[in-house]
């Protein structure tokens, strides 16, 4: 029984397969195709066809995927996306507001701003007035819209008024124009959770081009199991959510890279330096998972309020290899994330991780470049757990806020358990409740997160 | 006069994020609206307080209530229009400019991004120096200046007229008809003449944040250390630097307060502060003696980066530099320390200035 791990990079498709006790038997290095599915044919064609490896023996196959992130720099296959706001906003500041010009081109200048959503207490705010959804898609031609955005006020507490006008707005625009409901991208705060969700309907068509034909592909090649993609987090989710939520792949790059080194070098805690093709990027092992930014995240210049890695991403060409002035960027990178006093080891990864660490000098603390440091991130993909995340807010009538907590917990792991986790193995990464600020109230934001390992005994080839 | 252009914006943000001393809600939503009204009307005309007429009526604006809901109900200006016109018709007069209550948090950041909806000038005035809690919190109280008569105008359009006979009760009041109103509202608050503002106001409050939020991004474009400008800047004190350890957050009572406990760093190895907050951050010390008290301020800083940590940012693992800043002298007075000072929020410690804390620290090691 094998997992099969695959990293789409820029520059390279890399696959690892490993073995039940966790043993790496087969790598296989490709260069990248302008799609994911022709790199992912070539390094199959080339695992499947040495004939060391029976396809129905694959229990699980993850893929790992910069592709997003590559769409979203390059502004390449971005949707144009429409936006509806419910409650909120009106009058207020635009959609994507923050963004440079680029960027919101894609962002159609007509919005619609409707009366609805819910107050603090999950009370409705107003009626939906379904007339003036007719009367503004009248006013739009069907074919300009490629992806829609939904915000509604209080929606991760209520997302009531979020559901009842997709389901209208489906009728209107036909089954295959994708929709994005800000409840199920981000949290409170209604300006960033819109940003997210918008970033998110721009990808939409970028990964739909770029998974189409990817079943098809690794049914031809005989393997017939669960295809999971590693999300921002560093754990997987299924096929289906890859294609709806894009924007959880944007930073999965670094976060395998972080758990490929951790898994090689044993290391829980490290400063982790994946260099790519153009791109090193530098980022916190901290207790064997990615720290995360909780403040501030950032997507291309837009404030967002889904989590992400904290990283520092420097432009890099191989040339710049021992120029010092890239080296003096990198260690000033390496800085920022170490400790004051016992400074933690540094990790190098990634294609040039060989070479880039035989010429930086960092007389604090120990450089580790491991074996099989070339596949970390198809390692890490490999390797990836399964979660279950929640943060919204609830309002308490009987004000407990250990059942808040007790049954948000329970949700998560029912969650991560529906996602494939092996239920033995689930267990609370954090937990944590915060009233609100200024007025006393029964509003609570709760934040869970449970974490487990994929259980390949329950699905896949077996 | 002078022009606040994006720029100026920024850092101000930024500033009043540190100002508000963990609370007072992140600037970011006024910021973006400030932005926009830079693009829509441009630079926003900021007067020092010289510049009003000293008959002149100066209203400040700002929201009440938590900044969690401000966050999910964006305002569109539309709700300071009214209450500001609804305070003019009541006063039979127009008013000549507004000013934030406060220096710190969100509501240092709303005047400018109203004002050009109001079609006024901002005054470089605020009532505290720092964030507080309370309507009566501001200096104007101390000098006997009436909050009311005041306006709080929700999104609903609901629009509600205060006449009280103290400030405490325009606080009660406004207080419990903000959560009836959803938990967020607009205000027009603390109608007073320009020789008042002057008199009572802590003036040049904006430039003051303006400095700070430019210092801290220089400091990172230039890789220095911005914790030594933010001191220099706000006479302020380094009091501790370490790691969050815990963070107890009591939310019986629905408030955003608690406890959260540091472990010492560099040379404060061996000691833990324990930081009390209620909304800001009111209190620090260690075992052994009390470091700052409000009304001082205490800031907590990324150690990295400088830039504020609020109480609701706290987080296991995070790395800080915890530093106190003198409040303005207005709040040392009796009343000032009655209205808050430790007692008030239900610390049992005695006010004691932060450099006073600092000079029999120095002399303790």
């Amino acid at each position: 029984m094998y997992r099969l791990g695959i990293d789409v990079g820029e520059t390279n498709t890399d696959a690892v397969l490993l073995n039940q006790n966790s043993k790496i038997v087969q790598t296989v290095k490709k260069p990248a195709s302008p799609d994911i599915v022709s790199g992912i044919r070539a390094v199959l064609a080339e695992i499947i066809d040495r004939k060391k490896t029976n396809p129905k023996d694959i229990a699980a196959v993850m893929i790992g995927t910069t592709h997003c992130l590559q769409a979203l720099m390059k502004k390449e296959n971005l949707a144009s996306v429409c936006v509806i706001r419910i409650g909120s906003g009106k009058n207020a500041v635009p959609p994507l507001f923050e963004g440079n010009d680029s960027l919101r081109r894609y962002v159609m200048q007509n919005h619609l701003e409707i009366d609805g959503g819910h107050e603090v207490t999950g009370k409705p705010l107003g009626m939906i007035d379904y007339l003036l959804i007719d009367k503004f898609f009248s006013h739009l031609r069907a074919k300009d819209v490629e992806a829609m955005v939904i915000t509604g006020t209080f929606s991760p507490m209520n997302p009531e008024h979020e559901n009842i006008v997709a389901s209208y707005v489906r009728n209107i625009v036909g089954a295959e124009i994708p929709i994005t409901l800000s409840h199920e991208i981000g949290s409170i705060g209604f300006i960033e959770r819109e940003n997210a969700s918008v970033v998110n309907a721009l990808l939409s068509k970028a990964m739909n081009r770029a998974l189409n034909g990817l079943q098809l592909l690794f049914k031809h090649f005989g393997i017939n199991c669960d295809i999971y993609f590693t999300q921002n987090d560093g754990s997987l989710m299924s096929y289906e959510y890859a294609l709806r939520y894009p924007i959880r792949t944007l930073w999965s790059g670094t976060t395998n890279s972080l758990l490929g080194a951790s898994f090689l070098t044993g290391l829980k805690n490290g400063v982790v330096v994946d260099v790519g093709g153009s791109s090193v990027r530098v980022a916190l092992l901290e207790n064997g998972f990615p720290k995360e930014k909780r403040r501030n995240q950032v997507i291309d210049g837009v404030r967002v309020n889904v989590p992400m890695p904290d990283m520092i991403s420097i432009p890099f060409h191989p040339e710049q290899i021992g120029s010092e002035e890239f080296l003096e960027k990198l260690y000033q990178a390496v800085q920022r994330f170490q400790p004051r006093y016992e400074p933690l080891p540094i990790i190098f990864v990634g294609g040039g991780g060989q070479k880039l660490a035989e010429r930086f000098h960092y007389p604090w603390a120990d450089v580790v470049v491991p074996d099989y440091y070339q596949y970390a991130n198809a390692i890490g993909a490999c390797i990836a757990p399964v979660s279950g995340y929640i943060d919204r807010m609830v309002w308490m009538d009987d004000f407990n806020q250990r059942e808040a907590l007790h049954s948000a917990i329970n949700e998560a792991k029912h969650m991560a358990i529906s996602a494939g986790a092996d239920p033995k193995t689930v267990a609370v990464q954090e937990a944590k409740t915060m009233p609100l600020a200024y007025v006393p109230s029964k509003a609570l934001r709760v934040r869970v997160k449970v974490i487990g390992t994929l259980s390949l005994s329950s699905k896949g080839g077996m | 006069m002078r022009l606040l252009g994006k720029q100026e914006i920024e850092d101000i943000a930024v500033g009043a994020a540190l100002l508000g001393t963990g609370g007072g809600g992140d600037p970011y939503v006024g910021k973006l609206m400030a932005l926009q009204a830079i693009e829509e009307f441009g630079p926003i005309p900021l007067l020092s307080v010289d510049e009003v007429p000293e008959d002149a009526l100066v209203v400040s604006s700002g929201m009440m209530g938590a900044p969690t809901v401000l966050v999910e109900k964006v305002p569109s200006g539309h709700e300071a229009k009214v209450a500001f016109q609804t305070l003019e018709k009541y006063l039979e007069k127009k008013v000549f400019a507004t000013f934030p209550i406060e220096a710190g948090g969100v509501n240092s950041m709303l005047p400018l991004a109203l004002a050009a909806q109001l079609g006024l000038p901002v005054v470089d005035v605020d009532g505290m120096g720092r964030a507080f809690p309370e309507l009566q919190m501001v200096t104007f109280y101390l000098d006997g200046i009436s909050a009311t008569p005041m306006v709080i105008a929700d999104e609903k359009g609901n629009v509600t007229l205060l006449n009280t006979i103290d400030n405490l009760w325009a606080e009660r009041i406004a207080r419990s008809a903000t959560v009836q109103k959803g938990g967020s509202v607009m205000f027009a608050i603390y109608p007073m003449t320009g020789k008042n503002l002057k008199e009572s106001g802590i003036h040049n409050i904006l430039r003051l944040e303006e400095e700070i939020g430019r210092s801290i991004r220089l400091a990172k474009e230039n890789n220095r250390d911005p914790i030594e400008e933010i001191l220099q800047l706000t006479n302020g004190f380094e009091l501790f630097r370490g790691k969050v350890v815990d963070v107890n957050r009591k939310t019986e009572t629905g408030f955003a307060r608690g406890t959260a406990k540091i472990e010492g760093l560099e040379k404060y190895k061996g000691e833990t502060l324990e930081l009390r907050f209620q909304n800001e951050h009111l209190l620090a010390k260690t075992e052994d003696r009390l470091l700052c008290v409000t009304p001082d301020l205490i800031a907590v800083l990324d150690s990295e980066t400088g830039l504020p940590i609020t109480t609701e940012g706290l987080r296991y693992g995070a790395r800080t530099v915890v530093i106190g800043i003198p409040c303005n002298p207005k709040w040392r007075t009796p009343k000032g320390i009655e209205t808050c000072g430790p007692a008030y929020f239900g610390y049992d410690v005695e006010y004691t200035p932060v450099e006073e804390l600092v000079k029999k620290g120095a002399t303790m090691k």
